[in-house]
């Protein structure tokens, strides 16, 4: 019979029914037939090879945040499997939709602790919305089309599916199918919706704390809309940052631990705080008990498990934010807050340069990358060059700016880069990372050679774990424990070996240059751009501290 | 006498196939949240498990309890099940020695309980008790002046009282 395919085929075709056509991943024994597949419609679907299952599953979450559309990494059992873990855990963290496939060994092998086998249905039970084994050739089809509708509804997020080898291989009758929509989101409630109203309208010193949530559900042109109506300031979670163009009049920047200080001092003195898709993680209300506490606060979220979880609301709304949103403007005329942004202005204070040192100073690179790039999306990976990114780079719109949040995950970076990449192959993409960071991953350098994918990655070399160090300098009285490792990493030789290009920056002079000359390129490129051991990342909240306890001089 | 925690039975209806337990104790322990007791099996519909829970914990916590237990994909329905209309049971096997001419006493407990002997051994004899958790409770402390060899209870199950039911 004509449409009998195997498990593999059925896999594929049902990948294609989602318009799947980038996949990331790494071949092996437990995926041979899903690989012999993937040969077969190479036309139809492009698989992008890594050097490692991390860098693939980072990938394809990469892809996701870029294009808005869900990532899918394939990796073999046993290893395999357990090397997409970071990747999988990082995606959940942040809520990015993801589709994991891993094989497995043969369905008579299981639980028999045979060659490459890994319980991963167990292992990834706690970082993934859901995950699936499959046993039964017949329930594989609608398995892979339910985990694409998870993926994707509510709040979004990895699901794991793992296929046995004899799986793949078997035939069964397969009949084509449209993708399935996905599940929508409840309507939000009149009640809580009225209730809300009143709080908008009762209160005179209001504030937005927009998080990932506003990304994630595409709104927000309606998010600012709204705040212009209303003369509502916007502070953004780190996830949130493009939601709201930099230099807006309302925009008061990042919010927590290395936000604003206006932006912080707004939540500490705001009567009302409205949270949209945000979820007072402790890197933004670094003191649960303190943070907004003369505010009332709405909080509205799609994931209805958010409510009082670690701040408790006044009125709580579940929906989609941009429902919610267009039910609460229906319901209110245009305001005026000039007093409260007056008050708000008060505390503004220009970011402080980093530092003066004779190093390029890395706010100082972050702005001529803006000055010369044209709309280019911005990766980093973790630490302080990541905040330094956060803080000082002018995001004017969603989905330019992709960085581990939650999960911060140093090693993210060079792999989600790629993804993007891969997703947007017209748009410029440059890597923030740093010398720690790239350590941890820089193998995927060999998958920038392989497809050209012309990323610029931009290493802030000072030469040691800069963010812990900053934490040690800070909290442990300079006892630098481990943070200087004496690496003798020569990235420009590293690039060349990788069969890259390989630039330096050593001195401010060399910052400009440097980044035309890489840019002309329209290659992939590694510059190693030299900077103080000793620069910090300002302003500082410490951990469990209140806005007011904002460190500003170091 | 300890200070009494507050107690919630929460009842879900989840898909039943392998994993879903595992799925559901994760879920607690990751988040810090303890179990009394948890009882699970198949329903009358072979499709689903019901879980009866017994959750310690203050109204905050039991609220994220029910709202994280509700974002599994396996939770198809979950309810609080109220004090005041819920009929709950367990099950208790005890075994309880009878050396030193105790038989006598354990087995007139065992009847002013209604507890039903289920094994009569040389030394010791076994019993059978279903009941509310209390009243196992109480049970429990009176066979202790005997000296309890060992004990198995199922913890509560339980279904709200009247036509009502989870599936609605």
């Amino acid at each position: 019979m004509d449409n009998q395919k195997t498990g593999a085929q059925i896999l594929i075709e049902c990948l294609l029914e989602q318009k799947v056509d980038t996949v990331f991943g790494y071949p092996g024994g437990a995926v041979l037939n899903i690989y012999d597949a993937l040969y077969e419609y190479s036309d139809q679907i492009r698989h992008v090879l890594t050097a490692h299952e991390q860098g693939a599953a980072h990938a394809a979450d990469g892809y996701a945040r870029a294009t808005g559309r869900t990532g899918v990494v394939i990796a073999t059992s046993g290893p395999g499997a357990t090397n997409l873990v970071t990747g999988i855990a990082n995606a959940y963290m942040d809520s990015i939709p993801m589709v994991a496939i891993t094989g497995n060994v043969a369905v008579d092998l299981l639980g028999r602790d045979s060659f490459q086998e890994i319980d991963i249905t167990g292992i990834t039970m706690p970082i993934t919305k859901h995950n699936y084994i499959v046993k039964d050739i017949e329930t594989l089809a609608d398995i892979v089309r339910d985990a694409f509708v998870i993926a994707n509804s509510g709040r979004k997020g990895p699901v794991l599916i793992d296929i046995p080898k004899d799986i793949t291989a078997k035939k069964t009758k397969y009949t084509k199918k449209e993708a399935a929509e996905k599940r929508k989101s409840l309507p939000p409630k009149e009640k809580k919706i009225n209730l809300a109203l009143e709080l908008i309208k009762q209160s005179k010193k209001p504030m937005i704390y927009a998080g990932g949530g506003v990304i994630s559900s595409e709104c927000s042109r309606e998010l600012v809309t709204f705040g212009e109506r209303l003369q509502i300031p916007v502070a953004t979670s780190m996830m949130a940052l493009g939601c709201i163009p930099a230099d807006h009049p309302l925009n008061l920047g990042m919010i927590g631990m290395h936000g604003t200080v206006h932006a912080n001092l707004a939540a500490h003195k705001c009567d009302l705080l409205i949270v949209a898709g945000a979820r007072f993680s402790d890197r933004v209300a670094t003191s649960r008990s303190n943070f907004a506490k003369h505010a009332k606060i709405i909080h509205i979220d799609i994931d209805y498990a958010e409510f009082d979880k670690n701040v408790v609301s006044s009125v709580h709304i579940a929906g989609d934010l941009k429902e919610v949103i267009a039910e609460l403007d229906k319901g209110l005329s245009p305001a005026d807050h000039s007093e409260w942004l007056t008050v708000i202005e008060g505390h503004r204070k220009p970011l402080k340069k980093v530092d003066h040192s004779d190093f390029p100073h890395p706010d100082f690179v972050i702005e001529k990358v803006n000055a010369l790039c044209k709309d280019p999306i911005v990766v980093t990976d973790v630490g302080q060059h990541q905040m330094w990114t956060a803080q000082y780079y002018p995001f004017q719109s969603p989905r330019t700016f992709l960085t581990s949040g939650g999960l911060g995950t140093m090693g993210f970076g060079l792999g989600a880069a790629i993804g993007a990449q891969a997703g947007m192959p017209d748009r410029q993409v440059v890597l923030f990372s740093g010398d720690g960071s790239f350590h941890m991953n820089l193998h995927e350098t060999t998958t920038l050679a392989s497809y050209g994918f012309p990323v610029i990655v931009i290493i802030m070399n000072n030469s040691v774990l800069g963010m812990v160090r900053q934490w040690q300098k800070v909290f442990y009285g300079n006892r630098f424990s481990q943070t200087d490792p004496h690496r003798k990493t020569d990235f420009v030789a590293l690039a060349k070996a990788f069969g890259i290009d390989g630039l330096r920056i050593e001195t401010p002079e060399d910052v400009e240059p440097v980044l035309k000359q890489a840019i002309a390129l329209q290659k992939p490129v590694i510059i190693d751009c030299r900077i103080s051991p000793d620069a910090n990342v300002l302003p500082m909240i410490p951990p469990g501290g209140s806005a007011e306890e904002i460190i500003t001089e170091m | 006498m300890q200070e009494q925690v507050k107690r919630t039975v929460i009842s879900a209806l989840v898909d039943n196939h392998s994993g879903v337990l595992v799925r559901v104790a994760g879920l607690f322990s990751r988040r810090g949240f303890n179990i009394d007791s948890l009882t699970v099996c198949e329903t009358e519909n072979p499709l689903y498990s019901r879980m009866t829970i017994v959750v310690p914990g203050d109204y905050t916590t039991i609220k994220q309890v029910v709202r994280q237990l509700a974002k599994l994909e396996d939770t198809k329905k979950i309810l609080i099940l109220d004090k005041e209309t819920t009929i709950s049971s367990e099950l208790l096997l005890v075994k309880v020695q009878t050396e030193n001419g105790e038989r006598a006493s354990v087995l007139k407990t065992a009847q002013a309980y209604g507890a039903k002997i289920l094994d009569t051994a040389a030394k010791s004899v076994t019993l059978e008790l279903t009941g509310s958790s209390q009243d196992i409770d109480v049970f429990i402390g009176h066979l202790e002046r005997n000296g309890i060899l060992e004990l198995a209870r199922t913890g509560m199950t339980a279904l709200s009282a009247g036509d009502g039911t989870i599936n609605q």
